[in-house]
């Protein structure tokens, strides 16, 4: 059905010419679900989009072929389209094959949103904020009309006039189908959806929408780029089952992109990995997942663990219990709340409608927190985004205040998620780790000069970043002198609010390495937030769960992991590792 | 010197006409033959000659000479009240944007009814409460502009406090003044240099209206204002009196308003180019 040859993209918009993708080759099944898997910046996203025709600019020069079988669809398909006649026609064309390519802008029209569905990344951006959610639903089909493709690029190939014998859908038409299509992706309630603007329905809800506005038209092939990473993980779970269900039910291909393997492995028949523009590996799933034969394929499945190495790993760390008795604790939080005040303004204009809508009631604060960190200890707080991780870690380093109980804390140092806004762009990496110990009371130069060349070895970065500005590095280097920069302060306490999220796997490994190490030779407590409860399990001591605003369950990992008591943390737990 | 790589055309272009207006400040430096206030009998509306390059103005004095002292003038004084501007604004724009909450709402009404009233209005007002020396109209015109300034720098300042870097900061026991002004205000610099241009282009503008209406800087000191007002009156038998002040006045509003121009492209290429 489709088939990509030599595929190649360059960049022109620099001075040198850039290339992003190299010498992808692939072909694709009728309703066969290939994965797409790297890091960020491997192109995966780059090669979907050139296939859908997405990327025609003019300083990026797209090379090969991408071959789109586009007859086998007719047999299938026309069934849907019983009164449209003039189809009848095209369906004696004979098979042909298309260079989505090279293929004039007509045809792509034709083909994208009819043929080719499309699922973007971030359901927040990827709507119009001033449609409602059924008018966009409803956009692939009031665009393509009746008239199926066969018709319209068949005459376009020719060379002849297109007739015009686009049948535009009536209004009630178009509303009953998109509704079944809202309908067909698990939205309880599709007429309320149908009404509503995206700012009032949730991450996943909107995704489920995306995918709605995608199969309207049941396309042939549907490209999902990275379709659940902003979601929360139990979420994922139930849009990657919505996805399993959309390709077995009407047989539609899927070219899923993740960096997530957990998740390919299990919707993918075949996989895909790339690496700086280079298909690594390729071939069926289940072997590469079994027996990957590329260096870079085993370090990226060596980083995801299974629930089953957890219940290896138990044996090894039952000392944990003891070593929490005979340290001191560097953290303590008392029966702590804290609501975000809502201001006078926002309280004048809510209406009362926007009180049922999702999202709202929950974000307003955390409540009644109990929690001990001991020294040297690394507490893992995990649950989804919304669940006030981030709040009480503002509460716990200082940020935010509140006399609703007690925190005790000694000296603490912060980490935050994005390590581009948490590092002043217009500073030196030395001017940075300068004014850490400035303001930490180091005066004389000398000592200035030899901390920071020693905190510099400590967290691996070479002496030359020190003259270079934040821009100038990557993530995970930038997470390093954020690092560097909070030890410098001396914390007994070191809060990372998410440090890993926005890395790649690779670099997550390394990162959380280095935490691992610093807080043992330190004698250091980690409080590490996040979503990832893999990242978890491989750094943390002990873990607590919140939910809502509240911690749910709090147990050294093993127990956690193995035994969880919530039903939330079983929910999280199968979501994550399954 | 590194600041002037890498910018677009305009900039090149604006930079070369404000280096032409230089030169012609020095010549006036060099040559030198009158004072401004010198009255030369055979010289009153006489045209362009050897003895005076542009003519006499109604009372015989030297316009060469006068233009001369009208663009010190009006440069000097857009440049302190332009200072007086960037200050304040910087200040308030600061603390506002910084702060918010209440300090944020009362001052930035006060700045919105300043912001209501056109900037030469303004300064007509308080040149009229203080009276019109030069200094009268450098602090007239500088308060005129601090509205513009706090309100841009309030927004910036008001969009870093939201990053990350400053809540870092702060963590790291980095007091108020220092996060204000040691590490927000590098990262706002882009737009502060633009605003910057802005205002002096437009204090050049309300210096020369304040002088036109007779209530800038008082004769027998000459502005280009002034003068033009003064030639009005002799459009016909003496075109030159008000062409040479004119087209001197319109190159030094081009040739900044080209720079300013330039600067934020510059500013724009960066940023896409880093994206």
């Amino acid at each position: 059905m489709l088939e990509v040859k030599n595929l190649k993209i360059e960049f022109y918009d620099h001075s040198r010419p850039e290339v992003a993708v190299r010498d992808v080759d692939f072909s694709m099944k009728e309703g066969e679900i290939i994965g797409l898997v790297g890091e960020s910046g491997s192109g995966k996203s780059l090669t979907a989009t050139a296939i859908a025709g997405l990327i025609r600019r003019g300083d990026v020069k797209i090379s090969g072929e991408v071959l789109w079988d586009k007859d086998v669809k007719k047999s299938g398909e026309t069934s849907q389209e019983k009164d449209v006649k003039e189809s009848d026609e095209s369906l004696q064309e004979k098979n042909e094959t298309i260079d989505l390519l090279k293929a004039p802008r007509r045809v792509m029209r034709s083909l994208q949103g009819n043929e080719i569905g499309f699922i973007f990344q971030n359901p927040m951006t990827a709507f119009s904020p001033v449609h409602k959610i059924g008018y966009q639903v409803e956009d692939a089909l009031r665009v393509h009309g009746k008239l199926r493709l066969g018709e319209a690029d068949s005459e376009a190939l020719n060379g002849k006039q297109s007739s015009g014998r686009k049948i535009a859908y009536s209004k009630e038409e178009l509303k009953q189908l998109a509704l079944k299509a809202l309908a067909a992706v698990d939205l309880p309630d599709p007429e309320r959806v149908y009404n509503s603007y995206p700012f009032e329905l949730s991450g996943g809800m909107r995704q489920r929408a995306m995918i709605a506005s995608a199969m309207i038209s049941s396309p042939r092939l549907l490209i999902a780029d990275e379709p659940t990473t902003a979601l929360d993980v139990t979420v994922q779970a139930e849009i990657i089952k919505l996805l399993q269900r959309i390709n077995e039910q009407d047989h539609t291909a899927i070219l899923f992109i993740s960096h997530d393997l957990g998740l390919v492995k299990k919707l993918c028949s075949k996989v895909i990995v790339l690496k700086d523009g280079d298909v690594v590996e390729s071939g069926d799933a289940a072997e590469i997942f079994s027996n990957p034969k590329g260096d870079y394929t085993k370090k990226l499945i060596a980083a995801n663990i299974e629930l089953g190495d957890i219940a290896g790993a138990k044996e090894k760390k039952s000392d944990f219990l003891q070593k929490e008795k005979t340290t001191e604790s560097v953290c303590e939080v008392k029966d702590f709340s804290y609501f975000y005040p809502v201001s006078s303004w926002s309280r004048l204009f809510s209406s009362k409608d926007n009180k049922n809508a999702p999202g709202q009631q929950e974000k307003i604060g955390i409540h009644d927190i109990t929690m001990t960190i001991h020294k040297g200890e690394i507490v893992g707080l995990v649950g989804e985004s919304g669940s006030g991780k981030s709040t009480l870690a503002k509460c716990i380093v200082g940020l935010l205040h509140s006399d609703d109980g007690s925190i005790k804390c000694g000296r603490t140092g912060m980490i935050f998620q994005d390590s581009y806004s948490a590092l002043n762009p217009k500073k030196r990496i030395g001017w940075l780790l300068k004014e850490a110990l400035r303001l930490s009371g180091v005066k004389e130069q000398e000592a200035i000069r030899d901390r920071i060349l020693e905190i510099m070895k400590e967290v691996e970065l070479p002496e030359e970043f020190l003259e270079r500005f934040p821009a100038e590095l990557s993530g995970g280097q930038r997470q390093r002198v954020m690092i560097a920069m909070a030890l410098l302060q001396e914390p007994t306490l070191l809060v990372a609010d998410e440090p890993v999220s926005a890395l790649d796997v690779a670099i997550q490994e390394s990162i959380t390495k280095l935490l691992k190490r610093l807080s043992e030779e330190r004698n250091m407590a980690i409080l590490f937030i996040s979503h990832d409860l893999r990242t978890v399990y491989n750094l943390c001591d002990k873990v607590c769960v919140m939910q809502k605003g509240r911690i749910v369950e709090e147990a050294p990992k093993e127990e956690l992991y193995l035994n969880p008591k919530e039903e939330y943390t079983k929910l999280l737990l199968r979501s994550a590792l399954e | 010197m590194k600041y002037l790589k890498k910018k677009s055309a305009q900039f090149y272009i604006g930079l070369g006409i404000l280096g032409i207006l230089g030169l012609f400040l020095l010549l006036g430096i060099v040559y030198r033959p009158y004072t401004p206030t010198q009255m030369d009998a055979a010289a009153k509306l006489a045209g362009p000659s050897l003895s005076h390059w542009f003519g006499g103005d109604k009372m015989g004095r030297d316009i060469f000479t006068r233009v001369q002292q009208g663009l010190r003038t009006s440069v000097l004084i857009s440049f302190f009240a332009t200072l007086i501007g960037t200050i304040g604004g910087t200040v308030i724009g600061a603390l506002t944007g910084y702060y918010g909450k209440w300090l944020d709402d009362a001052v930035m009404r006060i700045i919105d009814v300043l912001f209501a009233i056109p900037s030469i209005l303004l300064a007509l007002v308080f040149v009229s409460l203080s009276g019109s020396g030069m200094v009268d109209v450098v602090l007239a015109l500088g308060i005129a502009v601090i509205p513009s300034f706090a309100k841009m720098m309030r927004t910036e300042f008001r969009e870093q406090s939201k990053l990350e870097y400053v809540q870092a900061a702060k963590l790291m026991g980095a007091s108020d003044f220092r996060i204000l002004f040691k590490h927000i205000l590098p990262n706002v610099m882009p737009t502060l240099i633009d605003c910057v241009f802005i205002s002096f282009n437009n204090c050049i503008l309300a210096e020369a209206g304040l002088s036109y209406l007779g209530i800038g800087v008082q004769p027998p000191v000459a502005s280009l204002g002034g003068m033009i007002s003064e030639g009005q009156g002799y459009l016909k038998a003496a075109p030159f009196y008000v062409i040479f002040p004119g087209v001197i006045m319109v190159l030094l509003l081009i040739g900044l308003g080209l720079i300013a121009d330039g600067n934020a492209q510059t500013f724009v290429l960066r940023i896409r180019k880093n994206k």
